[in-house]
């Protein structure tokens, strides 16, 4: 009668090895699993860290470059042309009956001046900071009615909440827009609309150009992913609608 | 009574197979993985299987294979010792797979040359490999835990070499140290009877099985490994 008592006790005593080692090995799959995942995700978060101060470093990049340029235009082309403006004067005043061509060319010289400037402050970090988001979004509408060849206009409400950093990134986003409008687009008109929803900022940029295909992203220039990319730094969402009549850009940002 | 010529394969042939067909799959398998370790692996086997061969079957006539186990001991302590050396990353696992090593020369020195009689000594030793094996893929399964990378465990054959290790040594530890209390037992009584030896050869049965499972594991784990890499 012992034995089949013994060798039952030996079935049972080999099946509970066998389980506690296959419950082990379950065991040590499920806390590797749990570790890889977490390992993944620090490695994502790392990731998105490094592409955030990426994107920051190129922007800086690209601020410098751009107050170096207007630097340039404003010490040295707007010297020549001032210069050349002094000039026509001088040769002016030393003729008893100046041609007209001669006023044509020192009020064109004027003109040529004056929107230097513009565009030289446009591009400058530090003048724009000076100002908030709707007198440099102003300036700037004025600048491309000034040029003769566009009718841009804006609406906007009394106060945008963003910091200084901030506005100077999304007046850098809708400027973007507007010079893709005009260089890409061929447009003569352009609207911009800011418009405060409570939780964020709408920004709405529509001209009546080309239009262009928005899902073709091989043919997308440095100018859209700028666009993206500080959209995406503001935490907002951009999304572009086009056909032959024109190009909507909707920008979403939150406070 | 079980039917005694499966009894008898199981105390005769079954050794000798279970480290024939990992010798098979191991050898196939370092086509695909040079590194040293699995070679060396794949040759510890294939001797493995060459002594079980002569320690089951030349030899019976003789009943005395005590030599060749004492051999197959030796031959494990020191692959055992290579295969977790290289695979152990800490000093002092490393440093306890060489003294492991060092150890199972030591006992075949005394066991083989210097006191080949206390048999006694002959399953505290193989006692004493399982449990140093343990410890080390303790040490390993730590390691693999502490290191996770992004390879998903389940493709990585050195996981389910050592898992098949753990539960052939885990279940070969308390063989060996029942069928040393066994064997005393039998021997202060002076009663090696029918019923004595059955109970050994049960024992030694249910270790060759044991064997013969893990032995079907590691080769299940060469293919398998090698499937989910090449997918």
């Amino acid at each position: 009668m012992e034995r089949p008592l013994e060798e039952l006790f030996i079935v049972v005593a080999a099946s509970a090895f066998f389980l506690l080692m296959a419950v082990g090995i379950i065991v040590l799959f499920q806390i590797y699993a749990r570790r890889q995942l977490k390992m993944k995700l620090e490695k994502q978060e790392l990731e998105s860290r490094f592409q955030a101060e990426l994107l920051k470093t190129k922007i800086e990049a690209q601020e410098q470059t751009m107050d170096h340029i207007s630097k340039e235009l404003h010490d040295n082309i707007g010297q020549l042309l001032s210069s050349s403006k002094l000039l026509i004067g001088i040769t002016k005043r030393s003729l008893q009956l100046p041609m007209q061509s001669l006023h044509d060319a020192e009020e064109t010289l004027a003109l040529g001046i004056k929107e230097l400037r513009a565009l030289s402050k446009s591009l400058n970090k530090e003048w724009l900071a000076k100002f908030n988001m709707i007198e440099n979004l102003v300036a700037e509408v004025s600048r491309i009615n000034s040029l003769g060849a566009f009718q841009a206009s804006a609406t906007y409400p009394s106060q945008i909440q963003f910091s200084i950093e901030k506005q100077l990134i999304l007046f850098r986003v809708i400027q973007e827009s507007m010079q893709n409008a005009i260089k890409h687009g061929n447009c003569t008109q352009l609207a911009i609309a800011l418009e405060d929803t409570g939780t964020g900022l709408r920004v709405t940029i529509v001209d009546n150009g080309n239009g262009f295909d928005p899902e073709d992203s091989s043919r997308h220039g440095v100018g859209i992913i700028n666009i993206k990319q500080r959209v995406a730094m503001l935490g907002g969402k951009v999304h572009w609608s086009s056909n032959e009549a024109g190009t909507s850009v909707f920008i979403e940002l939150p406070y | 009574m079980p039917n005694s010529l499966f009894t008898h394969f199981l105390f005769f042939y079954l050794e000798p197979i279970s480290y024939f067909l990992p010798t098979v799959f191991l050898l196939y398998h370092s086509r695909s993985d040079k590194r040293a370790r699995i070679k060396v692996l794949a040759a510890y086997y294939f001797i493995a299987t060459l002594l079980m061969l002569k320690a089951n079957t030349f030899n019976l006539q003789y009943h005395d294979n005590i030599g060749d186990y004492r051999l197959l001991n030796l031959f494990t302590g020191l692959c055992m010792c290579f295969y977790y050396y290289t695979s152990l990353g800490n000093r002092w696992t490393k440093s306890f797979a060489l003294l492991f090593g060092f150890t199972t020369v030591l006992i075949f020195i005394t066991s083989s040359v210097l006191l080949p009689n206390p048999r006694s000594l002959d399953s505290y030793s193989s006692a004493w490999i399982s449990l140093a094996i343990i410890v080390m893929v303790l040490f390993f399964m730590y390691q693999t835990i502490s290191n996770v990378t992004e390879a998903p465990l389940a493709s990585n054959f050195d996981f389910w070499f050592v898992a098949s290790q753990m539960l052939y040594h885990s279940g070969s530890f308390i063989i060996f140290l029942t069928y040393s209390y066994f064997t005393k037992k039998i021997q202060e009584a002076n009663l090696y009877s029918i019923e004595n030896r059955d109970i050994l050869m049960q024992l030694w049965n249910g270790h060759n099985m044991l064997l013969f499972i893990c032995s079907v594991m590691i080769c299940f784990f060469v293919v398998w490994t090698r499937k989910r890499i090449k997918n």
